[in-house]
Formats: C-alpha cells, sequence, structure tokens
C-alpha cells in the first residue's frame, strides 16, 4: 500500500462524485439528457477510482477487479462522451448512438461479469500505480471491447469539447466556455495519456492522469458556466458540452 | 447592415494573451487527439506494448 496507489485513486474517485453531485444537481434544474449522461460518467469515473484505491489497499478481490474494468477501463469514456454527442448532434442521431452505446454497454457488463480471471496475469510491477491492468481476464474477445468504446469516448469528448472551444474562439465570443472546453478537453485525455505512460513503466502515471484529469474536466466545467468579466456580449445559441 | 455587423464581428478580439494562447492548444489537442488515436489503433492491432 502506498499512496500512489490507494490515495490518488481515492482523491480522484471522491472529486469525481462530487462532480457528479454538481452535474446532477443541474440536470433536477435544467434538465437535459447531455447533464444525466454527464452525471453518469462521472459516477462511472469515481468507482473506477475508488476500486483502484481498494485494489491498493486491500489487494486482490474478484468483483471489485470487474466493477474496475466495467466502468473505469470501458464505459467512463464513451457515456461521457455521449453526453456530447447530445449536445453537438442532431436529437434523432444521439438517440441512436444511445440505443448502441446502451447494448453495447450492457453486453460489455454481460461479459466482464462472466469472465474467467486470473489474478497471477496482472502485471509485476506492484505498487507502482499501474498494476490494475485487463491482463487478469482470460476469456479472449473482452478487451477488444475497451479501445472501441475509447475509441467512441476520445472523438465524442475530446473532439466535441475541441470543436466547441473552436467555434467560440472563432466568434471571439463568451472566453469562458473557450478556456472551459479546453481544460475539459485536456482534462479528458489526461486519464489515456497516462494509462498509455504506464504501459511503458512510467510509475503511478495512470492513476495521476485520472486525477489531474477528474480536477481538470471539473475546472473546465465551472469555468464554462461561470462568465467573466470580459465576455460583454451574449451570442445566439451554440452548442457546447456545457453550454446551457 | 451586413457589412457593419461582419466588420464589428472581426474586430472583436480575446484578450491579448488568450489571443495567443488558444490557437496554440487548440493546434497541441487535435494533435494529441490524433496521437491518441494511433496509440487506440496500435492497441487494437496489438503492438502496443502490453496489449498482447
Amino acid at each position: 500500500m502506498t499512496p500512489i496507489n490507494t490515495l490518488v485513486p481515492f482523491l480522484s474517485s471522491i472529486i469525481s462524485f462530487v462532480f457528479a453531485i454538481v452535474i446532477f444537481k443541474r440536470f433536477s434544474e435544467r434538465g437535459g439528457a447531455h447533464n444525466l449522461l454527464w452525471g453518469i460518467g462521472m459516477v462511472f469515473y469515481g468507482i473506477g477510482g475508488f476500486c483502484e484505491a481498494y485494489f491498493g489497499a486491500l489487494g486482490w478481490n474478484d468483483t471489485i477487479f470487474r466493477m474496475w474494468y466495467l466502468f473505469g477501463a470501458i464505459l467512463v469514456a464513451a457515456w461521457l462522451g455521449q453526453g456530447t454527442v447530445y449536445l453537438l448532434a442532431k436529437r434523432r442521431w444521439a438517440n441512436v448512438a444511445m440505443a448502441i452505446l446502451l447494448g453495447l454497454s450492457l453486453f460489455a457488463a454481460f461479459r466482464v461479469f462472466t469472465a474467467e480471471l486470473d489474478p497471477e496475469f496482472l502485471t509485476t510491477s506492484v505498487h507502482t500505480g499501474s498494476e490494475l491492468s485487463g491482463h487478469a481476464i482470460i476469456t479472449p474477445g473482452i478487451r477488444t471491447l475497451t479501445p472501441i468504446f475509447n475509441l467512441y469516448g476520445t472523438i465524442a469528448l475530446v473532439g466535441g469539447a475541441v470543436y466547441s472551444a473552436f467555434i467560440f474562439w472563432r466568434k471571439r465570443i463568451l472566453l469562458h466556455r473557450t478556456i472551459g472546453n479546453i481544460m475539459i478537453a485536456v482534462g479528458a485525455l489526461a486519464p489515456a495519456f497516462g494509462g498509455a505512460f504506464s504501459r511503458f513503466g512510467i510509475p503511478g502515471a495512470l492513476y495521476f492522469g485520472e486525477l489531474f484529469g477528474a480536477i481538470l474536466i471539473f475546472a473546465g466545467f465551472v469555468r464554462a458556466t461561470t462568465p467573466m468579466k470580459n465576455d460583454q456580449e451574449q451570442p445566439e445559441a451554440i452548442p457546447s458540452p456545457v453550454a446551457d | 447592415m451586413s457589412e457593419t455587423k461582419n466588420s464589428n464581428q472581426s474586430k472583436r478580439k480575446y484578450p491579448e494573451v488568450y489571443e495567443k494562447i488558444i490557437p496554440v492548444a487548440l493546434v497541441i489537442l487535435v494533435c494529441a487527439i490524433f496521437l491518441m488515436l494511433i496509440i487506440i489503433a496500435t492497441v487494437v492491432l496489438g503492438v502496443f506494448p502490453g496489449s498482447s
């Protein structure tokens, strides 16, 4: 047990759950499928962090590992990205994407919770902040689901935030939303790059990436929803991950 | 009327520091997205370390 593999993911988890509460409160006040999906996505983020902290503190647990892989490794980016899809795409296409995502998520849940596991196949770099990986899953075909979900999530969440920031920047309006969307994009990329660096053996890269990502996405959301003194003009409705 | 509107729109600017930082940040982010997509593709193809 070290601060890197317990405290860092636990902090990510706390920040994610607090952020989820903030978004659900916004959803209860204003509605919007994007708010609901972002809130659900941050709950998934929090579950992933909690499972990592649990593993770091108490070691292997079958159910905790399955929850971590399902919510933290497979679903989180895609569900956050789906929220952005509801803001940027036409409602009809967003509904179609949602139906596909829901179906695939249920399929992934079934596969993950019925998979054969062997903790011996986890990386030997114990207590480095990168020891949790899908290697413990023996059943073939499950790990190929992960990049599919993450590809969709990355394009939708990061691409949507960058697109929104670009639109605001091009029109030179609502500086707070430009900055907020850039922060969200960087924050959403942080766990992905953390995971990549972890694979190259950099200690703690994944968990610090997740913590940095949770903080930046939360801060970006607050920034994007809090006007600055320089924002003098209110534009026509422009879609943005946090435009309402 | 519309020319005036366009003229005003083109003159509108962010504070100077943001005028410099934001386009650089956007370019870096677009590059990062492409890099991430390449990494995901290599994971799918099984050539990335630890993906086998």
